[in-house]
């Protein structure tokens, strides 16, 4: 029989940390060569099948659907109008003191997303002095609910239900021509 | 008046020196994470001038391949080459069409040159990744808008940075 040997908790482990350092040391130069530290995002994404599908279905199909289109004047008020069947309903939404009012804006978006959920391009025509950064927080606010609304429309080609957090992802510029 | 002799501790030249790695490697460690997280794994880079600065966004969207242009305060260039110079609110009057003041010949014959010598299927496809100043006007952006899509470049993606 072996005799087993205790050892004692006073004994002291020391890891070696040196090849650790080693591998970190030549990670760390690479990784700061490589890295942006400014992130870069564009705006037109790539979307989920579906909600492309029916995009497609409205282009196909422009008579059948809604059409909206924003309207910003140059004193910043957004007039959102909504045309169906002929017939065509205007909302004005003034400017909050010299800014857009997108949270006014994104609450009339959702209120019309709910009565047309099978709608998803909206038209935008800004005025010619609005910023740049403007026009930005607007695709931003037409893009998807403040509140985290979801809606549900039917897949054209399935025929079935189907829950979407987007609102108006595609976003045309209509006055580009005028 | 002898003078006092420094004191000295006395070391053993026969230890060996051991330099505490641990608290270098925690550091290490923490610089590591925070590059592997703002590590970019985007297969496009672009290098937007310091002088310009993009507006904003929500968007999540990962860069795609296109056609780098870019539009700051001064100027509209397509890699180092200026096509147009800007005044901050409008172009130049001699680099807009006087038939069509919407319209800058120098960038549609750059593009409509891109378009048949490029290999790039984006490109080819009439794809525009479009770096902008946030503080342009829209009067700017539209008139490279309306240009481009004259030239057969029809898909402007609007670069911005993330929130």
């Amino acid at each position: 029989m072996g005799i087993k040997k205790f050892r004692t908790h006073y004994e002291e482990f020391e890891l070696d940390l040196t090849p650790l350092l080693a591998i970190i040391m030549k990670l760390v130069p690479v990784l700061v060569i490589s890295s942006s530290f400014l992130q870069l995002t564009q705006i037109e994404t790539d979307l989920p099948q579906v909600v492309k599908q029916a995009i497609e279905d409205q282009n196909k199909n422009p008579d059948k659907l809604a059409k909206i289109k924003i309207i910003v004047d140059d004193s910043k008020t957004m007039n959102v109008v909504v045309t169906k069947d002929d017939a065509t309903d205007t909302s004005s939404i003034p400017a909050k003191g010299d800014a857009l009012n997108l949270e006014a804006l994104n609450s009339k978006l959702v209120e019309i997303k709910k009565k047309n959920p099978s709608v998803f391009k909206i038209e935008l025509a800004p005025s010619d002095s609005m910023s740049y950064s403007e026009i930005v927080t607007i695709l931003d606010g037409s893009r998807k609910s403040n509140n985290s609304d979801e809606f549900i429309f039917v897949d054209p080609k399935t025929g079935k239900e189907v829950k979407t957090d987007f609102l108006f992802p595609e976003i045309v510029f209509n006055n580009i021509f005028q | 008046m002898a003078r006092r002799k420094r004191y000295t501790p006395e070391v053993n030249k026969k230890t060996a020196l051991m330099v505490n790695v641990t608290s270098l490697t925690d550091m290490f460690t923490v610089i590591l994470v925070f590059l592997l997280q703002t590590y970019n794994t985007s297969e496009v880079q672009l290098e937007p001038p310091p002088d310009l600065r993009m507006p904003t966004s929500q968007s999540e969207g990962v860069l795609t391949q296109g056609l780098e242009m870019t539009l700051s305060k001064e100027s509209l260039s397509i890699g180092k080459e200026i096509l147009a110079h800007v005044n901050g609110k409008d172009f130049n009057a001699n680099d807009k069409d006087p038939k069509d003041p919407n319209f800058i010949p120098a960038l549609f014959k750059s593009l409509e040159k891109v378009s048949k010598e490029t290999t790039v299927k984006a490109v080819k496809d009439g794809q525009i990744l479009l770096i902008a100043d946030r503080e342009l006007p829209y009067a700017v952006i539209k008139k490279v808008m309306y240009t481009a899509s004259m030239a057969g470049f029809p898909q402007v993606k609007l670069i911005t940075t993330s929130q």
